[in-house]
């Protein structure tokens, strides 16, 4: 007789406030749980509003591992399906995207619309009286539910509802999505996708932490400050005004404001010519009022995430896509402003592959560093990630968010934080 | 049976490929579709093609049910 032993992981010993062990990072085990407890139950980002903006549109995504469909309708509304045929299990959809009022199964012809409902199947005389097509339409998310245009679903029939369990990351999407003259940002150029062999933590944590930005991508910021009258010291260096900030339920944020006012708006300059940049205050000052329109532009776009899987950074939505434990795809989607000036776009969409392209300046930083980080968890002696920085000095502020200086781990801890909670429920 | 049509062009997705164009071989202008994938064809005058924009997709769904290639209408 042989007897079990547990294999039940103790979160509260993996994960301490200030340090947190390797195993997360390369235990199949771990990413197992992770896919039951996080990916199968929180809410997850899938697309956006403007990638199907015509009836008939759909797009390809996953859910965890889980591959669903994002379809419009012939009345517009969208629905959110899993992509898998209700006869042997095929998927129905193959391309990441297209436009059909209808899916067939290429397996065996099993035809849905494009609501998910089955319209047929080849030689019906094979199935018997009481078979019911009603009985047979494709699966759908548990929940769907839409923010500012941004597509969540959820696997769990319950749980918080998308407003709550955004919460003081509402007002960042919202601090994103006003910078756009019509108050709607679109997703359609296209989308850059780099894969890495590393687990999917890293690229969350990473896009929130502010110490790493002026060591790791120095080369990068000696570039993109050529020339130009930027120290990036005092945005990403130890004399910044910028802050860490841990928005709680595990999303976190780069607060950016302080050095965005001084700078009117942007870290970097924009490169748009005054006119065009006349033409979008005046658009803004049109939607807003002037006031408003000019507090908006001073803030400038946020940068943060919201746990799981999105994290808004510069002008773009970054999508983590888990693959398995120790591999991970993130697609980096430009976003145009809806009524901005098309020069300023085309800088928008420049800006994403300039810095975040395969051979762009910044991102092919980011991916080596995470693929060192996973080879480096091969080594099992002291398995301990250490995070302790700036425990000392961070402080709670009155929305009941924690917020330390901008290059402290309180961004980290804040995720770890959410992390444990959600891991050990 | 494809047409000598006088502009073809291809429509293609993931779950069909057609050629579609206008063909002028009758006594009035027709659309010929083409479905690739079987080699059939059928030629659709204006009157039926302004009835077509008049369906909404969920009345298309019957011809979409492949229940329907085996009931001879289609071979």
């Amino acid at each position: 007789m042989t007897t079990m032993l547990s294999t039940q992981t103790d979160y509260d010993d993996l994960v301490r406030d200030d340090r947190v062990s390797g195993r997360v990072y390369y235990d199949p085990a771990v990413f197992e749980e992770e896919l039951e407890k996080i990916w199968y139950r929180d809410w997850i980002y899938v697309a956006h509003e403007s990638e199907i903006p015509e009836p008939g549109d759909y797009v390809t995504r996953r859910i965890g591992l889980q591959p669903v469909i994002v379809s419009r309708d012939e009345d517009r509304a969208i629905h959110l399906l899993l992509n898998r045929c209700r006869h042997r299990g095929n998927t129905v959809c193959q391309s990441e995207r297209g436009n059909a009022h209808a899916f067939r199964c290429a397996y065996h012809g099993w035809t849905y619309n494009n609501r998910g409902g089955l319209v047929g199947v080849p030689y019906a005389a094979g199935y018997d009286g009481s078979f019911s097509r009603e009985e047979y339409p494709l699966a759908r998310v548990a929940r769907m539910a839409t923010y500012r245009g941004l597509v969540f679903g959820s696997m769990s029939a319950s749980g918080p509802s998308l407003e709550e369990r955004l919460g003081k990351a509402a007002k960042l999407i919202d601090q994103f999505v006003d910078l756009s003259p019509e108050g709607e940002v679109v997703l359609r150029s296209g989308v850059l996708k780099h894969s890495f062999k590393g687990n999917w933590k890293m690229a969350l944590e990473n896009s929130v932490d502010g110490y790493h930005p002026n060591i790791l991508h120095h080369a990068a910021m000696m570039l993109i400050t050529k020339g130009r009258k930027v120290d990036m010291e005092s945005v990403f260096g130890e004399h910044t005004d910028a802050l860490a900030r841990d928005l709680g339920s595990g999303s976190a944020q780069l607060d950016l404001t302080p050095v965005n006012r001084e700078r009117g708006g942007r870290v970097v300059p924009h490169g748009w010519s005054a006119e065009a940049w006349q033409q979008y205050q005046d658009a803004m000052g049109r939607r807003y009022g002037a006031g408003r329109a000019s507090e908006i532009i001073q803030i400038g776009g946020p940068h943060f995430c919201i746990f799981p899987n999105i994290i808004f950074i510069l002008n773009q939505f970054r999508i983590i896509q888990p693959v398995s434990v120790d591999e991970t795809i993130v697609y980096y989607y430009p976003t145009m402003l809806k009524g901005a000036p098309t020069e300023m776009n085309q800088r928008r969409l420049a800006e994403t592959y300039l810095i975040h392209g395969p051979a762009g300046r910044v991102a092919p930083d980011d991916f080596e560093a995470y693929e060192r980080n996973q080879e480096g968890f091969r080594a099992r002696t002291n398995e301990w990630l250490v995070l302790r920085r700036g425990l000392h000095r961070e402080r709670r502020e009155r929305a009941g968010t924690i917020a330390g200086h901008e290059t402290d781990e309180t961004t980290q801890r804040g995720i770890w934080r959410h992390y444990r909670e959600v891991m050990r429920s | 049976m494809r047409s000598s049509s006088d502009a073809i062009f291809q429509l293609t997705s993931e779950f069909a490929a057609v050629e579609v164009g206008r063909d002028v071989r009758g006594k009035g202008p027709r659309l010929m579709i083409h479905d690739m994938q079987s080699g059939r064809c059928i030629f659709l005058d204006p009157l039926e093609l302004a009835a077509l924009a008049w369906m909404r997709h969920e009345d298309l769904l019957p011809f979409l049910d492949p229940a329907r290639r085996e009931n001879g209408r289609h071979q």
